[in-house]
């Protein structure tokens, strides 16, 4: 049966599994299907570009729910009324699932399927004679493979976020959607993996040498990490309850295979301050990278109040700089400045591992970089970004990870910078496979998978822009080094988040944060202990009440 | 002309999704979902047998049977979830169709599409097959290991495999996961480093197990993609100075623990010992002529190596890299000693001969280019095994000649080595002394000051080498004031539960290897007048086909190739006050990153005088993925470019 014409899709607000709705809708319309199969770039390939789209999360937008660094160990937001603060102010509940990752994964899946469905339909023969006729050729033999990638991205955060989902593969009607079950979790992962295998091959390792050199979409790469990284979240204690190593054992194998043919995926890693900025999208650690248009509205964001135009955004708390180490030793400044005060006229910060000062803005630093809005920074109470002033960091710190200090945001002559939203990079998997190998083996000393965990870590200790003592501890002290190098190497990269969730162990990270009130024009450190609340319930999000009323087969999440 | 992929904003999407449409399923649609067996979609439509496929649709939970064309029936798959089964096309398949599903009931199901069986056809390559009696580039192409190998033809997606051959003769396989490329038109395939220099085929199989053999290419292991190196691992050395003479049993050695008479000169450890008495290749180093009789015996002189109280000059052979001589042993191939060593011993006895040592050789492949990277340890000091544990005394102390007034030190170093000493990293391997962990304090003699930090354990920052030997590497120079107080207090490393081994040094120098000294090729020069720069944009390249009028000099795509994807140099006149940004005609980022002014890696170029600079576009990254479109630029202050040229 054709179809009938198109109607103006609406991303739906109440929504099941997918949505086929009856298309007798006659008024005049923009496209029909027969015109989206005929037209290339207008038609076919915006299909898949839409679904590209819908990865992004507005990781980067002002104000958005999805930076999710506030509600970790990471970051205060620096206000109260902060959307990202329901995660553990009791805002966070079935009614309200933030993020609607249930919903915008479903979305695009059932987009995916259509297009999938119906891909043999496309037909561009009318242009046999167009100069891009060969090209557009080659870019839809892959279309199929990168939509099949994408299937298995979104299927990863459904179960990194809800575990057990409905599998589905297909376009469903309403009465289908409506009576799906989840599958259990185990099951989706095994899918997420078999589809990666078998497509990664039809994969190009580089857009770069492909017809238009259109970078960013999915590589070999990124499915082979993809893989790795789903590997590690099903052998992690949340998804892995009796700590079965053979899960750990396939989770290291899969990141050993990202390490090994990094270098002939055109892989390498990056010095940490080249992360982000205007350029970043090209980074050769980046594997999978969502890139906008020139913008401001972060640095607007996160730059200090105080700064014109900017609103302090994500705070780093002082529960992340104590987990920074000191070059010299690897003693933690935690470790070295214990106690509830700390003296700063002794510089404490000095001698820190250089990813702190990469990450943090801390009182007395010059920020933003930009020469029209540069200034010393004030964070002490009193001082000129400070708490009285409405907004001010509520942690006596600013972010300075991805934020681009080369932007402006005053009034006039603004500066706006392309940014780019670290989906994955190669730094990862040096951690993903040094987890995965000490939990297999039992031990971060044990070459089994040809690398030791702690050599894993050391690559990236020993990086030149680094330069950090080397990890030799095994056992219980190599776990909480190693929570601890996780933190700091993927700060910020929404990695936090869901790697405590997996460990299961929000009760001992996500409980209690420790901010800094510096007082006395900057000569003094106070720690004060925010509570926050956790429940074990807050591993899994809820799904969706709308979905359970209108699907009475979907059970919801223990706790919820 | 390149054109970079940026993800939609938002009111982009809008617009897009307002063209989307969502389809409805054709079948029946009633309030459970249960739509009846049926399929949508099977993927790919065009197959090989043995190759994977999903299909798409509903119903599939009791699924026991698929019909492939030409009746084949398959009951081997997989049910994924109600709407999805994955097979492989089945084995014999030859004939187009459509497929059937039929499930515990007897119903069926049959697709709306049909399955095309594939077929590969290859139709050219990417390089000119080899000639014989024909000249390199001119009449044929030398494909270089670490180099892409296109394949042209149709079906190629069902390309699983291609069999190379590599230096010693055997396969190299590369399978289809492993290509650069792989695409219905074409697989893009990297050449292997180790590919053998030589002319042969290549062997292409397909998944349904079509052969095809390739023309004869003319390959060649990788200039860039590194060689072999030999290194010998000594596994005992003499260090008594002694020699054999007059068939003395003093050159004995011995497993570790079987020595209760302390009759060896040396016992050895467990692994050690094996690779002497079960190494294929073990060799025997030592000084003497044709005059010497070289018995290899057990300490008992129950046998001797090569039969009965043989002497064993005559297998000898002249060691080219010392000049002395030497005996390749393969104890356990020889068969005279082998069941003996472990309680007998192994005696070189005999006369008028001095042993060095025995060695096996490591093999490793050493990536770079035409030159490597050779691992050169210097030795500072060896323990002779009179220092044992340092219990917390001053017996690790070590300063400068003409320093240790009152011989204090277990040793004075000269001032070349106490410089290297105080600026560059060294190591100090340790082994433990007992079972608990060693404390390594590095302080002075005076104990008046602690490197790392009060009473730091050195031991935490404890490596392994590649032969599991633990070391502590030590870069004084990262404290100044640590490095003021040594020569007059003294250098002590105290603690317990250790035993310095060795203070040592390793480095990595570079080497030239190769057949001949790597010749430069000059892929520009200047003859214009431009002259220095001062931030104009004169000296711009581009490839041939991304000319415009703006480019100074486009290169051929072969040079090009060499510019973006290889290391070549830039030889130009300037000083150290030269700004020297290198960067795309569009000015978008710099080589070494933002702004970033590479005078700081230019070196002095002994043969002109002038600086030269080393560009590798594809490692730094920060303009690679750019410069087809956007063209190289030179520019910035105070220089003028005067060569750009590569090493061949």
């Amino acid at each position: 049966m054709k179809l009938k014409k198109i109607f103006i899709y609406a991303l739906p607000a109440v929504f099941s599994l997918s949505s086929c709705v009856d298309l007798e809708y006659n008024e005049v319309t923009l496209r029909d299907e027969d015109w989206t199969y005929e037209f290339f770039n207008d038609g076919v390939k915006n299909m898949i570009w839409d679904v590209y789209a819908q990865m992004y999360n507005n990781e980067l937008a002002d104000n958005s729910t999805s930076f999710l660094a506030g509600a970790t160990d990471e970051a205060q937001y620096a206000l109260e009324i902060g959307a990202v603060n329901n995660y553990f102010n009791g805002g966070w509940s079935t009614a309200n699932p933030i993020p609607d990752t249930w919903n915008k994964s479903y979305t695009a899946l059932a987009e995916i399927h259509t297009i999938l469905e119906k891909i043999d339909k496309i037909d561009l023969e009318e242009w046999k004679y167009n100069d891009n006729y060969k090209i557009w050729q080659q870019q839809l033999e892959n279309f199929p493979y990168e939509l099949r990638f994408l299937r298995a991205y979104f299927y990863f955060e459904l179960f990194k976020t809800y575990g057990d989902v409905p599998l589905v593969t297909t376009t469903l009607t309403n009465g289908q959607a409506n009576n799906m079950q989840r599958t259990p979790a185990d099951k989706v992962v095994k899918f997420i993996v078999d589809e990666l295998d078998e497509i990664a091959t039809y994969l190009p390792i580089s857009y770069a040498d492909e017809p238009y050199a259109e970078i960013g979409r999915a590589t070999r790469a990124a499915a082979y990490a993809l893989k790795a990284r789903t590997l590690l979240y099903a052998a992690s204690p949340l998804h892995n309850p009796t700590g079965d190593k053979t899960k750990w054992a396939a989770a290291a194998e899969a990141s050993k295979y990202v390490i090994d043919h990094a270098k002939d995926w055109g892989l390498s890693l990056s010095p940490y301050a080249e992360l982000w900025g205007d350029n970043a999208f090209f980074n050769k650690e980046l594997i999978l990278g969502f890139g906008s248009e020139p913008s401001n509205s972060f640095e607007m964001a996160n730059y200090p109040v105080g700064v014109e135009n900017g609103s302090s955004g994500t705070c780093p708390t002082q529960s992340l700089v104590d987990q920074y180490e000191y070059q010299d030793n690897g003693q933690t400044f935690g470790e070295r400045n214990s106690g509830e005060t700390i003296d700063l006229t002794t510089n404490p910060y000095e001698g820190l591992d250089p990813r702190f000062a990469l990450s943090v803005v801390k009182n007395g630093d010059e920020w933003p970089s930009n020469g029209t809005q540069k200034k010393v920074i004030e964070t002490f109470v009193g001082g000129f970004n400070a708490a009285p002033k409405y907004g001010a960091t509520p942690t006596g710190y600013y972010l300075r990870k991805l934020v681009d200090g080369s932007c402006v945001t005053t009034t006039d002559n603004q500066v706006k910078k392309h940014h780019t939203w670290i989906a994955m990079r190669l730094a990862e998997f040096y951690l993903d496979f040094a987890e995965a190998a000490f939990y297999a083996t039992g031990s971060a000393n044990d070459g089994t998978y040809g690398m030791t965990a702690n050599e894993a870590v050391n690559v990236l200790r020993n990086r030149s822009d680094i330069a950090m003592p080397a990890f030799t501890e095994d056992g219980d002290a190599w776990v909480k080094r190693y929570e601890r190098e996780r933190l700091v190497e993927l700060a910020f990269e929404n990695h936090r988040f869901w790697d405590v969730r997996r460990w299961m162990k929000g009760e001992q990270y996500f409980k209690n944060i420790t901010v800094a009130t510096i007082t006395d024009a900057g000569n003094t450190l106070t720690r004060t202990i925010k509570t926050r609340n956790w429940d074990e319930k807050y591993n899994l999000f809820p799904i969706p009440q709308s979905e359970i009323l209108k699907n009475g087969n979907l059970t919801q999440n223990t706790g919820w | 002309m390149k054109k970079i992929f940026r993800y939609l904003n938002i009111a982009t999407l809008l617009v897009v999704l307002s063209a989307m449409f969502v389809a409805c399923a054709d079948t029946d649609n009633d309030d459970n979902g249960n739509l009846g067996l049926n399929i949508k979609v099977f993927s790919p439509t065009v197959v090989v047998p043995g190759q994977p496929m999903t299909i798409n649709g509903s119903g599939f939970g009791d699924v026991t049977e698929i019909e492939f064309p030409g009746e084949i029936n398959v009951t081997d798959f997989e049910i994924v979830t109600n709407e999805m089964i994955r097979v492989k096309a089945p084995i014999g398949l030859n004939t187009s169709g459509q497929l059937l599903v039929r499930n515990a009931s007897g119903e069926t199901a049959t697709s709306r599409l049909s399955l095309t069986i594939g077929h590969t056809t290859i139709s050219g390559y990417s390089a000119r097959e080899y000639k014989e009696g024909g000249k390199v580039d001119k009449d044929y192409d030398v494909v270089k290991g670490n180099t892409l190998l296109t394949v042209y033809g149709t079906g190629m997606q069902f390309m699983s495999s291609a069999e190379f051959i590599d230096e010693d003769g055997n396969p190299i396989v590369v399978n289809a996961s492993e290509f650069h490329r792989v695409a219905p038109g074409r697989v893009v395939i990297q050449v292997p480093a180790k590919v053998l220099t030589g002319n042969f085929s290549v062997k292409l199989r397909t998944i349904d197990d079509n052969e095809f053999e390739t023309p004869v290419f003319a390959f060649e292991t990788a200039q860039d993609g590194g060689h072999w190196e030999y290194t010998r691992r000594f596994l005992w050395q003499n260090e008594s100075g002694k020699e054999v003479a007059g068939w003395s049993s003093i050159f004995r050695i011995g497993l570790e623990g079987t020595d209760p008479d302390k009759a060896c000169m040396t016992t050895v450890d467990e692994e050690t010992w094996t690779a002497i008495k079960d190494g294929e290749e073990v060799y025997f180093l030592f000084e003497g002529s044709e005059a010497s009789n070289v018995r290899i015996t057990t300490g008992w002189w129950s046998a001797a190596y090569g039969g009965p109280e043989h002497n064993s000059i005559d297998m000898a052979i002249d060691d080219e890299e010392t000049g002395k001589k030497l005996i390749l042993l393969n104890f356990k191939a020889d068969g005279n000693l082998y069941d003996l060593l472990d309680a007998q011993h192994l005696l070189f006895t005999g006369d008028a001969y001095k042993p060095l040592g025995l060695f096996v050789v490591d093999k490793k492949w050493i990536e770079g280019g035409g030159g490597h990277f050779e691992t050169v340890r210097e030795s500072f000091w060896k323990n002779d095994g009179s220092i044992g544990k340092p219990e917390w005394k001053g017996y690790y102390r070590f300063g400068l000649d003409g320093h240790d007034g009152n011989n204090e030190c277990a040793t004075t170093f000269d001032e070349e080595t106490w410089i290297k000493f105080m600026t560059e990293p060294i190591r100090i391997a340790i082994e433990k002394t007992g079972d608990a962990d060693p404390n390594v304090r590095v302080t002075t003699g005076w104990w008046s000051s602690d490197f790392g930090g009060k009473e730091y354990n050195w031991y935490q920052n404890v490596e392994q080498d590649d032969n599991g030997n633990m070391f502590i590497e030590l870069n004084l120079a990262n404290d100044a004031d640590f490095v003021a107080l040594l020569e007059a207090q003294h250098l002590l490393f105290t603690g317990d539960d250790y035993k310095i081994i060795e203070i040592y040094q390793e480095k990595e120098i570079w080497v030239e290897g190769g057949d001949a000294k790597p010749t430069p090729i000059v892929l520009w020069e200047n003859n214009t007048t431009i002259g220095a720069l001062n931030w104009n944009s004169d000296y711009r390249f581009s490839n041939v086909e991304t000319i415009t009028k703006e480019v100074i000099h486009a290169f051929s795509m072969e040079e090009w190739s060499i510019i973006k994807d290889g290391t070549f140099y830039l030889l130009f006149d300037g000083d150290e006050t030269s700004n020297l940004r290198i960067t795309t005609g569009w000015w978008n980022g710099a080589y070494g990153g933002p702004e970033h002014n590479s005078i700081d890696i230019a070196e002095d170029d002994p043969d002109t005088g002038k600086k030269i600079i080393k560009i590798n576009l594809k490692e730094d990254g920060n303009l690679y993925d750019n410069v087809d479109a956007q063209h190289l630029l030179f520019t910035g202050g105070g220089y003028t470019p005067l060569k750009i040229f590569y090493y061949k």
